[in-house]
């Protein structure tokens, strides 16, 4: 049953490191809103959509200078 | 059943007739309800963000046209002086908080996200769509507030700039620390546990003492965090209730805390008794569940209720005058050509004697008196009279109030703090100070609940001390434990949480934690009359055509909706929902508080007051009675009637709450107008005629008879009697300032809403009875066995985990919504 000395040990090194990236999760705001981050992964990467509206970049200076 | 109507694309509503508006979305011809709503669609189709619509859950609300005025007036909060309210600088950086109205779903954010991420010399938006605000945050000298305001405006959401006020940054700051104190004491809680079972059964079957010892020395550890930060709100809490020479539930549980802990660290120090390591985590831990949920639904209410009172800043239009013209200009002179230009400012910047010009359907900036022009203006707001007041040259106008269909030039006579309205929010003020309040029920359990547990353990103290003195201290202990209030102190919180959430979702939000316990004890219900109990719009009642031209009744009522469309008057807005726009209306000349004439298929019609146009035939006179007439080529066609809209859940919730309350109405209105809305809803108590401070005498008066009195209302006038009332409640339509006064806000705007709480409320009195009914009874079961020296740590843990168990489960059934009452 000795392992369990140094098996402990290990284990509260590991709750320790997830008590501080839970800290840290709560300072940078990721618990503020929970529906929309759930949403974010409907949505494609912006990168993609770069190439798709390059055609219709025309139109849409048009629509700036409105 | 006829067909089902089109509905618009974008916003689900369904499409009038004869109009035909298109978008294409992603090769697809979809239809559209109006301008608004081909004008947000089109931009997002423009900008690529389609997907907006495969992606959202609900549909949009409907585009509202972008009136070039509003657009003119974003520009104002460009102005340095008015953004120091609300703008933090950060170098070249500045940062907003924006409220958007409109967000849906999450798909929302993305939009917006998307569409402002486009703009030039954005750093950076951040947008929240369960508060429904945005944070950005962008370059001063590349990019203006008023360009962000506008492409907001441009997808059809409108946003604002918004500061949180000190409760909510309070709770934004406490919010986070709850969740951390929660995280801390979950997380090291299931160590503890996961080591309590090798305690376990080594009580069972035999341990080691080396590893028995090691084993509690590391629940030791792991319990001090929790203890020391997790559990301090309790003991706050406890330390300010006994400063006030109160008991409150904090109390007993900062001492079970306490007392467990030290004595469990006792027993790992001294290497002998019991310990109760993860009886002290499991306690905090729930509890802190308990609280943590409570003040969630309630600051969530508190910020959807923030998120109304929008900080646009009033507008005016200020007409600056040549100065060699002055002279003239006091003497009520004014001509047109001596104006020199108009220029846009914050009514907050107006001072005495400058000249305001007031367009037709703007807000009144400043207490005044007109000298030119003559309107009609809605002072309902202020006084309760539904019908618009007749502004000539020399009246006083107030700011706040809405003018009608005229233009109007006013002189300022007051500073904007010194005004009627201001005058106003500061009675309401004081009279929130002194807001009457009733004794938590908790905590008057809570000082029964001392008495008995401290009594019970210094009885057992007392008699193991003479009988068996080596255990005397670790039974005094068990029973300390065995006693722990946790499922007690969870009775009230999770049941008013379920409550508060259940209510939430019928867009009932209620701001004040006391309200779910008054509510049940309140017997009486006092109502305001205009925009409360009536729409505060009026309803064509009767419809009566009269010339034999094979006219049906929609046929009328479309002719005079096309020339009705042209008044801003409140008569002609209930026409509008009958409009036809295959008919149109040429040529067409609106008369100020008399009516509209105009030109439809070749033939002039009027409509409008029966004096004016009666006037000019002569035998119809029988129909002078009617509210408006319409008249085609010199004849009479048919006649309207129109009536103050009683809403039409109003009759249910009188005749729901008649049987057990008493129901009385305050208005500032006409008496005559209020004794004809409270004999159709056989409302027996009505007084009229009473200003904003004569309400909450009245109102006080009605107290001083042992009445519990609850105060709805929506008006400014009704501010301060909120402010004397038990528990008071805004309509979701009515002004800021009320709501911001209020303890509830109805969002739906339903009058039935104030049945649905009074029932939850009822029920939620029954489900904090059994609970506490059942912790009560569980701790009436252990405290024997406790006291006799039979109980051990995890018998004390699964007892009080299944209690609380209990407890919640029961609070929980508070969330299902009853469909059948």
């Amino acid at each position: 049953m000795s392992i369990i000395y140094i098996l402990i040990p290990i284990a509260i090194v590991f709750t320790a490191l997830g008590v501080y990236l839970f800290f840290w999760a709560v300072k940078t705001e990721q618990f503020d809103d929970l529906e929309k981050q759930g949403m974010s992964i409907l949505f494609d990467d912006e990168e993609k959509k770069k190439e798709l509206t390059s055609e219709l970049n025309t139109s849409k200076d048009e629509n700036k200078n409105q | 059943m006829s067909i089902t109507p089109r509905l618009c694309f974008h916003c689900n509503e369904p499409i009038p007739e004869g109009l035909d508006l298109s978008v294409n979305i992603n090769n697809t011809i979809q239809p559209m309800c109006c301008i608004g709503c081909q004008a947000v669609a089109q931009t997002i189709v423009d900008n690529n963000l389609t997907q907006y619509y495969t992606v959202r859950t609900e549909p949009a609300t409907k585009g509202a046209e972008l009136v070039p005025e509003q657009l003119q007036k974003n520009q104002l909060l460009d102005e340095a002086v008015l953004q120091s309210e609300f703008i933090y600088q950060d170098n070249d950086f500045k940062e907003a908080i924006l409220t958007v109205e409109g967000i849906s779903c999450a798909a929302c954010a993305w939009l917006i996200e998307m569409q402002l991420g486009k703009l030039k010399g954005l750093h950076s938006v951040s947008v929240n769509a369960t508060t429904q605000r945005a944070t950005v945050k962008w370059q001063d000298d590349t990019l203006k507030l008023s360009d962000i305001l506008n492409t907001v405006e441009h997808i059809g959401y409108q946003a604002m700039p918004f500061k949180a006020n000190e409760v909510e940054l309070r709770n934004k700051a406490q919010n986070k620390t709850f969740i951390k104190r929660l995280g801390i004491s979950g997380i090291l809680m299931m160590q503890i546990m996961m080591i309590a079972i090798g305690l376990y059964f080594g009580a069972f079957s035999g341990i080691g003492e080396n590893n028995k010892v090691y084993l509690r020395w590391i629940s030791f550890i792991l319990v001090l965090p929790i203890v020391s930060y997790g559990a301090l709100p309790f003991y706050i809490g406890a330390i300010n209730a006994l400063k006030l020479k109160r008991l409150s539930m904090d109390v007993p549980v900062s001492i079970a805390i306490i007392l467990a802990f030290s004595a469990s660290a006792w027993a790992t120090i001294t290497e002998q008794g019991e310990v109760y390591f993860e009886s002290v985590s499991m306690f905090t831990f729930l509890l802190l569940i308990g609280k943590f949920l409570e003040f969630r639904a309630r600051s969530h209410a508190a910020q959807v209720s923030a998120n109304l009172l929008k900080l646009m800043p009033m507008t005016a239009t200020r007409v600056v005058i040549n100065e060699s013209n002055k002279q003239q200009t006091t003497s009520k002179t004014t001509n047109a050509s001596k104006v020199i230009k108009e220029e846009l400012v914050a009514a907050k910047l107006l001072i005495v004697d400058d000249f305001v010009l007031i367009k037709p359907g703007e807000t009144i900036p400043a207490d005044g008196v007109v000298t030119q022009g003559s309107s009609q203006v809605n002072e309902a707001m202020l006084s309760g009279e539904q019908l618009p007041v007749n502004k000539n040259i020399d009246d006083t106008v107030f700011s706040g109030t809405i003018n009608g269909d005229g233009n109007l030039t006013v002189k300022v006579t007051k500073l904007s703090n010194q005004s009627f309205l201001s005058q106003l929010i500061r009675l309401s003020e004081q009279s929130q100070a002194h807001k009457p309040k009733l004794a938590k029920f908790s905590d008057k359990v809570a000082q029964y609940f001392v008495a008995i547990i401290l009594i019970t353990a210094i009885g057992t103290a007392l008699y193991w001390q003479q009988h068996l003195p080596e255990q005397a201290f670790w039974i005094t202990l068990s029973v300390l434990v065995a006693t722990c209030p946790c499922a007690l102190s969870l009775a009230t919180p999770t049941a008013l949480t379920c409550a508060t959430t259940r209510l939430n979702r019928d867009g009932i939000m209620i701001k004040s934690a006391h309200v779910m316990e008054t509510m049940p004890k309140v017997d009486t219900f006092a109502f305001d009359k205009t925009g409360t109990i009536t729409t505060g719009e009026f309803s064509i009642n009767n419809t009566n055509v009269i010339a034999s031209e094979n006219l049906t009744i929609d046929d009328v009522l479309a002719l005079a909706a096309a020339l009705e469309s042209h008044s801003e008057h409140p008569l002609a807005k209930p026409f509008s929902k009958y409009r036809d726009f295959t008919i149109h209306a040429s040529n067409v000349e609106v008369r100020s508080g008399k009516g509209v004439s105009g030109v439809i298929k070749g033939k002039i019609y009027h409509i409008g007051k029966p004096s004016w146009l009666i006037a000019k035939l002569t035998d119809n006179q029988d129909y002078l009675s009617a509210s408006c007439v319409l008249i085609c080529e010199q004849k009479l066609i048919a006649t309207f009637n129109l009536i103050d809209e009683i809403r039409p859940d109003a009759q249910v919730l009188i005749n729901n709450l008649k049987s057990k309350h008493q129901i009385i109405m305050l208005s500032g209105d006409s008496q005559e107008a209020c004794q004809r809305v409270a004999e159709s809803l056989s409302i027996s108590e009505c007084y009229g005629n009473l200003s904003a401070q004569d309400k909450m005498l009245k109102l006080q008066s009605i107290q001083q008879e042992n009445k519990t009195v609850a105060m709805i209302g929506d008006g400014v006038n009704d501010s301060p009697v909120f402010g004397a009332a038990h528990v008071s409640m805004a309509m979701g339509c009515g002004t800021d300032i009320a709501k911001s006064g209020a303890d509830v806000i109805l969002l739906n705007n339903q009058l039935a809403s104030i049945h649905v709480m009074s029932q939850v409320a009822i029920k939620t009195r029954a489900i904090i009875f059994q609970n506490y009914l059942w912790a009560f009874g569980y701790n009436a079961i252990v405290l024997p066995l406790a006291v006799s020296g039979n109980i051990t740590p995890y018998m004390a843990v699964i007892g009080m985990s299944a209690s609380s168990i209990l407890v919640i489960t029961n609070s929980l059934r508070l969330l299902k919504s009853q469909n059948n009452n």
